[in-house]
């Protein structure tokens, strides 16, 4: 691994050495433990997620990349309890090692959702309610959870404005959504769902409707917001440009599965599952020899009804062999590093863990 | 919105006269002569009664005449004279009118009053059993004829409580209580089919606004399900049911011919079914280009209503 | 004069006609008006562009949404009648033909969509709507035409036991497939990508960029390749345009453009791209300030100064022009021949 950490990467070395006693940035705050998640549909029941294992201690940004269909955003709306026609099946999503999310009771749930726990969504433009404005919603999530009163509501929610960079904040806070552009509304759902400051932010794609000059805008913003309040990030996103721009650590999913965990130089430098791997070399960059073929995944991510029972990547993975047909352990690779397939094991076949690492 | 408040006043005024050309032609192209029915066609009858009679209503005139005659006055607010008791039709409309606009009123109460909580447990409920029986009543309400539904309800309520309407109608400034009395069961047979109408509608346009995406941010951010659904999957579902109200409303005032005589409520309703039995063409006619303004008027208010509901919504 | 050199295709080099060239052209949408109302002013959503597609070309058209990349994609293939200019197809100007006379240059162009699910008739089998097109151009017979159908899905890398089977049963990418053999049923000698690949993911992405790749090998057909991704647009491409508010900011050579942008709107395009890199070589981007102006109500002079970082005095009021630098063209002030001397 790289020497390259920045100042925040301390910390997490510091936890890493393993002494029980944490500090306050390695700190875990959401720990989701072999989490499963199964729709009912027409056509019976479909597990969208199986046993997933994924950690977010305080202060950092952590990475859940994956195509459509890999469960990423299940898992976000899964922490929310936003499931709709979807349950937990097993697994538990401990917040603060004291509340295990999945069976919370709504009243308490309510108390966490949009107060510690908030999100924003991918579609700034019709994520904000088309009929109340920006300031209304704003001072809603004020009022429901820190009780304000509607004047002080109002004045805290042009500060929220300003906070986020939008022009005029206190002519603005009387504008509908559809008098801003995509990238402001963006912006205002940044807002709301900082209103209350939260201990956790989840963001489930927050730039992929918008324009990549606003993108740049929303990201930086983002990440000056994290930084300043020491909030948690879980970033959402199928763009491993904005991984390597934004993340400490990195979760990349596969068909409803976790393949590959780690530090974003692990997964970007030194990635040992063959899905990182072709997913990595998949992306068009501006080095890409343009008279050769794009080295492309071959063939589709299977279908939820007929997910294989061994490995999930095997019939698109260029090095299958006898063993895929059974499920792959996590291995460690390092303390941060784990990956999901047979070929990892071959290394260190003394490190095989269950479950997530550490 | 004044600009577009006079603009579709315009429009209106257009449609109106176009209704009444063609209301004016339709009823000329009833068959029976106004003139003979009222000499009662008997035998005895000359032909210079008969001319003399034409004469004194205007028939012996040419058609186009007669239209440019009834025109003019409606202009200024005269609506002609009725062939029956030679009062300015105005008049008997002024007269009617409290009974048929407490009636109609009455129907939408009643179906946005029943409608609206009905919609919203079955978009709260949906594809449980309730909802099931709901949608299942609302089928019925719509299919039901509203003179039948009434017929109905008279006989079973006497049948099985005994029940019997007042026999005289009072005005509800006489005595509410008679009054109500007999505007109820009409008014519950023309507002279920509006009623039904609007359950039907509430709930379809609440399952697609609760599965919307701003209504997952509102849940997002730890709100009531009380709030979600009467604050934001209210306000913005309830929008076509205004649109379906304004066309309902047409529903309810043709309704009133029919119920108004089976109940004898001296109404428009009943006015006009009279007056076309007696071929009284300028009170028919006057009755119903009244009908026709009060349509397009509840029409241009649910558009101006809707720009007070959604803010995206201008007229300029 | 060097200019045209760059703004008509390569191939003219060749003395060969290009097979698309558009001049001048201009779409405004009017924007309220009718009976009783007065009209705003109307959206510029395409304002003046001139460009050409050689045969066998691929031309990358980017821009952010609102620049009007679509509307150039739809007026080139006269889905909608331009304002203003000409396109001429082959020689023949579809601009001012009627329909009737479009209606055969159709089948020698086509169109892709993003999302091809949606422009599919639910209620179709795929092998009826790859016959379609063939159907309503008069080609083959219904013998050949089948067996067309199952060349196309081959040559797309779909099975044939496909053909029975309906739009929504197929994943994105396998769409997105299908979408393209339904475009190659006429053999165009045109395809119109408008965001073929956005909506996919990155792996199918790749397997798609291939297939078109491979198919303008084989045919020689022209790519009008319409898409936000600099670096899709970048590896597909021979040929870029840079667009912004219905308006050429610049025009080059794909690797050019990418590795030396010289107007300040494609530098900043391309600063803003997030870069898979190493957290060590992480740089803290200075983003580009602003939102693209309404279309309706565009800035005068250069219609990028109000966001430009280098603005100065003349981009207020002078509205630059396309001038050739080292090679590619550029819309800018700062790169005026008088200014560079």
């Amino acid at each position: 691994m790289s020497h390259g950490h920045i100042a925040r990467g301390a910390a997490h070395d510091l936890r890493v050495e393993g002494t029980g006693v944490e500090n306050e940035s390695g700190r875990v705050l959401l720990d989701v433990q072999d989490l499963s998640v199964e729709f009912r549909t027409g056509g019976g029941v479909l597990e969208a997620l199986s046993g997933v294992n994924l950690t977010v201690r305080q202060g950092e940004v952590v990475a859940v990349v994956g195509e459509s269909g890999s469960g990423k955003s299940v898992t976000a709306l899964g922490v929310m309890g936003l499931l709709g026609n979807g349950r937990v099946s097993s697994g538990r999503i401990m917040w603060d090692d004291y509340t295990d999310l999945a069976t919370a009771r709504p009243k308490n749930f309510r108390a966490i959702r949009g107060n510690d726990i908030a999100m924003i969504f991918q579609d700034p433009m019709t994520s904000l309610d088309p009929l109340y404005t920006v300031g209304n919603q704003l001072s809603e999530a004020l009022r429901l959870h820190r009780r304000m009163r509607r004047r002080e509501a109002r004045a805290e929610a042009i500060d929220l404005l300003g906070m986020v960079g939008i022009p005029d904040p206190g002519s603005k806070v009387d504008a509908y959504p559809h008098q801003m552009s995509g990238g402001q509304r963006q912006r205002v759902m940044i807002a709301i769902a900082l209103a209350c400051s939260p201990r956790l932010l989840i963001a489930d794609e927050p730039t992929t409707a918008l324009d990549v000059t606003v993108e740049a805008q929303v990201l930086s913003l983002l990440r000056d917001l994290q930084r300043d309040k020491n909030v948690s990030l879980m970033l959402i996103t199928h763009d491993m440009g904005v991984v390597a721009e934004m993340a400490d650590r990195v979760v990349v999913f596969y068909a409803g599965r976790v393949a590959e965990q780690g530090t974003v130089d692990d997964i970007l430098q030194n990635p040992r599952h063959p899905y990182t791997q072709a997913l990595l070399r998949a992306i068009p960059r501006p080095s890409t020899p343009r008279d050769e073929p794009m080295p492309a995944i071959a063939g589709n991510v299977p279908a939820l009804h007929e997910m294989p029972a061994g490995c999930r990547f095997a019939d698109r993975c260029p090095l299958v062999h006898d063993r895929c047909v059974e499920q792959p352990p996590h291995v460690a690779i390092s303390s941060e590093h784990s990956t999901a397939c047979w070929l990892a094991t071959d290394d260190r076949s003394s490190a095989v863990l269950e479950g997530s690492p550490a | 919105m004044i600009g577009y408040a006079i603009r579709r006043t315009l429009y209106g005024l257009l449609v109106l006269f176009l209704i009444t050309t063609f209301v004016f032609v339709v009823l000329r192209l009833i068959p029976g002569d106004v003139v003979r029915l009222q000499l009662a066609d008997a035998p005895g009858v000359t032909q210079a009664q008969v001319d003399a009679l034409a004469a004194e209503l205007g028939l012996d005139q040419p058609v186009f005449t007669q239209f440019w005659s009834f025109i003019s006055g409606a202009v200024t607010g005269d609506l002609g004279t009725s062939f029956e008791t030679r009062l300015p039709v105005t008049e008997m409309i002024v007269e009617r009118l409290p009974a048929t606009l407490e009636l109609g009123l009455l129907a939408i109460m009643f179906s946005v009053v029943l409608g609206v909580p009905l919609g919203i447990i079955s978009a709260i409920r949906h594809n449980s059993f309730l909802d099931q029986s709901l949608r299942l009543v609302s089928v019925a309400g719509i299919s039901v004829p509203n003179f039948w539904l009434a017929l109905l309800l008279i006989t079973y309520l006497s049948i099985w409580f005994g029940w019997s309407q007042p026999l005289v109608y009072a005005a509800p400034w006489e005595n509410l209580g008679t009054n109500l009395a007999i505007m109820a069961i009409p008014a519950l047979a023309l507002g279920t089919s509006a009623m039904a109408a609007v359950s039907r509608m509430l709930r379809s346009s609440m399952l697609e606004v609760t599965q919307s995406n701003f209504v997952r941010t509102v849940r997002s951010r730890g709100a009531p399900e009380r709030l979600v659904i009467l604050k934001h999957a209210g306000r913005n579902s309830i929008l076509p049911v205004f649109t379906l109200l304004g066309l309902q409303f047409g529903n309810i005032l043709g309704g009133t011919v029919i119920l108004e005589s089976i109940f004898s409520i001296p109404g428009m309703g009943s006015l006009i079914f009279t007056s076309v039995q007696m071929r009284d063409y300028p009170v028919v006619l006057g009755c119903v280009i009244f009908y026709g303004a009060v349509f397009i008027f509840v029409n241009l208010l649910v558009d101006l209503v809707y720009a007070v509901i959604d803010p995206r919504i201008r007229y300029s | 004069m060097t200019l045209s050199a760059t703004l008509d295709s390569r191939s003219q080099g060749q003395e060969q006609a290009p097979l698309l060239q558009v001049t001048d052209l201009v779409k405004h949408f009017p924007v309220g008006g009718g009976l009783l109302r007065k009209e705003s002013p109307p959206v510029r959503a395409v304002d003046g562009v001139s460009f050409s597609l050689g045969r066998g070309e691929t031309l990358g058209l980017v821009g952010e949404s609102g620049s009007g990349k679509s509307t150039l994609g739809r007026l080139v293939l006269r889905l909608l009648d331009p304002t203003a200019g000409s396109v001429v197809f082959d020689g023949q100007d579809i601009t001012t033909s009627r329909q009737s006379q479009v209606k055969p240059l159709r089948r020698r162009m086509q169109l892709i969509f993003q999302d091809p699910v949606s422009s599919f008739n639910p209620r179709m089998t795929i092998e009826e709507l790859l016959l379609e097109p063939m159907v309503v151009h008069g080609i083959g017979t219904p013998t050949e035409r089948k067996r067309r159908c199952v060349e196309l899905l081959d040559q797309v890398g779909l099975a044939s036991s496909a053909l029975a089977k309906y739009p929504h049963q197929f994943s994105g990418g396998q769409a997105q497939r299908i979408g393209i053999a339904r475009a190659l049923t006429t053999d165009p000698e045109l395809l119109v990508c408008d965001e073929a690949v956005s909506a996919l993911d990155v792996s199918i992405q790749a397997q798609v960029l291939n297939l078109l790749k491979s198919i303008q090998q084989e045919q020689g057909i022209s790519f009008l390749f319409i898409a936000h991704d600099l670096n899709v647009v970048r590896y597909i491409s021979d040929r870029v345009c840079v667009m912004y508010l219905g308006k050429l900011a610049e025009v080059g050579g794909s690797d050019q453009i990418m590795a030396e942008p010289r107007h300040p709107y494609t530098q900043a395009l391309i600063r803003s791209i997030p870069a898979v890199t190493a957290s060590s070589s992480r740089v803290e981007r200075i983003p580009l300030q602003g939102e693209i102006p309404n279309p309706s109500r565009p800035p005068a002079g250069c219609t990028f100064h109000t966001r430009c970082p280098l603005r100065f005095d003349a981009c207020d009021q002078d509205v630059p022009t396309l001038h050739e630098r080292d090679g590619s063209l550029v819309a800018c002030h700062l790169y005026r021949p008088e200014a560079s001397a």
